[in-house]
């Protein structure tokens, strides 16, 4: 894992990132730092507990998970540059539930929780953008898994129709000739 | 394999490909009710005998039921079983208002004397007589039994329950029977015959045939075809088969017949064979009219005749079938073929029902229009889902109590 250089010109094209005025992204950088990865290195382990939120700045992340039956590993998804990932543990502490691992050489913007509290106790605007956008992503997850959840349900009370009514059907409409 | 195991799988194929549950299944195979009853009776020479006879009720979705009673020592529970739901489906394919039964009695008729037959008979009644009736289970002849057994059927009936010409059919004429009834499995087998002759191309002249069995059936059939010009070159009996390559005066064989009480036996100017030989004997049409079984996967292989009408009931096993049918054989199925004795038994209730005497004529014309309507719907069905006439039968037999079964619903 090393430090480097802010690489300021290319935050405009970060969605988490994208109404920031100069000066708030200036906030911002200035208790974020840039790491890096080989491929296949672990940047959080599934289980372990770390309060930081992760933008991809350069290659591909994979979120991996282990299979409880199995033991497998496997890929749920992959993060591409500019996108990000850990803002759940970031606003809430808890165990991950899934691994980050580089799929590639990757140069990621790490933001720490404690110096972010700092940006809030200073009532910098930069924190309240970077909560509200943060939020908008985790919103629209939500409401996919709650109409996700909605179509499960009714699918599992969706009465099969009856062995009299398929019979009905048949004889009067398959083999009624 | 037994008949009742055959009847089984036919329905089963068919049932597979119309791909019906389980429980469907045994709503339209299990019978309605079963009876087991005993007759015992004190014999001529003074013994007693204890005689076992059964009425199976398959279905009554679409009518009363109906079915023949049948005199034979192999009777049992099993095979009076699948003979009734048989007749669920036979009625069906011919479109008449009756579902299926069937009854006997497991006794060789010929060990017994008439006084003694129409004892067991009465008694018969009287252990069923409360179970069946003009508008619920109507008997009728089957091997064993014939127009005496009938006229003593109602007779005793009758005693129960009063006037009642429609409690059995197949009676005789002078008893409020049917004229044509006693024709008519034979005279239907053969008017099925031209149907499919002419469906397949055929001229009667040019189709040699081979008929196996000599009795109501065999001989009304023999007679039928002989007259349509069919070009019948085997007939058989119980005393084996008679061959003549250039065709047997079918007339001739019929007077030998009736002055020979029935027998073929010495019926002169033919070349004698047995009866398996005959089955396989270069013929167009095979038409098995006596016993159940006689085509097996056994003889199969060498029966040459390209196309077999199943007069009698179940002559053709399954695995034959399967064998006949890869070969391109086809095979009009026993629940269409021999169809006209229910048809024209259905023709006498109707009469005795309606008071009225239809006469020969009719009986024969609308014999002859049940048939050909039922024939009709069994070849296009077969056309039209490459099926077998047998699967195709069922099909439309299945369907049409199916159909019946869901309007009246089961609650």
């Amino acid at each position: 894992m090393t430090s480097t250089a802010l690489p300021r010109e290319r935050l405009s094209q970060i969605p988490l990132l994208a109404n920031f005025t100069a000066r708030e992204a200036e906030d911002l950088f200035s208790i974020a730092e840039t790491v890096q990865f080989q491929p296949g290195a672990t940047v959080l382990a599934e289980d372990e507990e770390s309060c930081n939120l992760w933008i991809v700045l350069e290659g591909t992340c994979e979120i991996v998970k282990q299979s409880d039956q199995t033991g497998h590993k496997v890929v749920l998804a992959e993060v591409q540059p500019h996108q990000h990932f850990g803002e759940m543990s970031f606003f809430h502490p808890a165990p991950h539930s899934a691994s980050v691992r580089a799929k590639t050489a990757v140069k990621l913007l790490r933001i720490d929780r404690e110096a972010y509290h700092r940006l809030v106790d200073g009532q910098c605007p930069a924190a309240y953008k970077l909560a509200f956008n943060t939020i908008g992503g985790l919103a629209e997850r939500l409401r996919r898994a709650s109409d996700r959840l909605a179509d499960l349900d009714s699918a599992a009370n969706a009465k099969p129709p009856s062995e009299w009514s398929t019979f009905r059907s048949k004889m009067f409409d398959a083999w009624n000739l | 394999m037994k008949a009742h195991e055959a009847a089984q799988l036919y329905f089963n194929r068919a049932a597979d490909l119309m791909d019906l549950s389980d429980n469907m299944r045994r709503l339209l195979s299990i019978p309605k009710r079963e009876v087991q009853v005993q007759i015992p009776v004190e014999l001529d020479n003074g013994e007693i005998a204890t005689f076992v006879g059964y009425r199976v009720q398959h279905d009554d979705a679409r009518g009363p039921m109906k079915g023949g009673l049948r005199y034979h020592p192999a009777v049992d529970l099993d095979e009076i079983r699948a003979l009734a739901s048989l007749m669920t489906w036979k009625t069906a394919v011919v479109n008449i208002p009756y579902g299926g039964a069937k009854g006997g009695i497991a006794i060789d008729p010929r060990k017994h004397s008439v006084r003694e037959m129409e004892l067991i008979t009465r008694k018969f009644v009287d252990q069923i007589h409360d179970l069946i009736g003009p508008d619920t289970d109507i008997p009728a002849p089957d091997m064993g039994t014939g127009a005496q057994e009938m006229a003593w059927f109602l007779n005793q009936y009758e005693k129960y329950h009063g006037y009642s010409p429609a409690c059995v059919t197949g009676k005789p004429v002078e008893l409020h029977g049917a004229e044509g009834r006693e024709e008519a499995t034979g005279r239907g087998v053969g008017i099925l015959a031209f149907k499919l002759m002419s469906r397949l191309g055929r001229k009667p002249a040019n189709t040699r045939v081979a008929l196996q069995g000599f009795g109501n059936v065999g001989s009304y059939c023999a007679a039928f075809l002989a007259e349509a010009d069919f070009k019948i070159v085997a007939l058989s009996d119980l005393s084996g088969a008679y061959f003549r390559p250039d065709g047997i005066d079918v007339s001739a064989a019929l007077r030998h017949a009736r002055h020979n009480r029935g027998s073929l036996e010495g019926f002169s100017g033919t070349e004698k064979l047995t009866n398996a030989e005959l089955l396989e004997l270069d013929v167009e049409l095979l038409i098995p009219a006596a016993l159940g079984g006689v085509i097996t996967a056994e003889n199969a292989p060498r029966i040459k005749a390209p196309i077999i009408i199943e007069a009698a009931n179940a002559p053709t096993t399954p695995d034959a079938d399967a064998l006949l049918h890869d070969r391109g054989a086809v095979i009009l199925p026993d629940i269409l073929a021999n169809a006209g004795g229910v048809t024209v038994s259905y023709f006498e209730w109707a009469q005795n029902r309606q008071h009225y005497n239809w006469g020969l004529s009719r009986v024969r014309q609308e014999l002859d229009k049940a048939l050909s309507d039922g024939f009709e719907r069994v070849w296009d069905m077969s056309n039209q889902r490459k099926v077998s006439l047998r699967t195709a039968a069922y099909f439309i037999g299945i369907g049409r109590v199916g159909r019946a079964t869901v309007l009246g619903g089961i609650r």
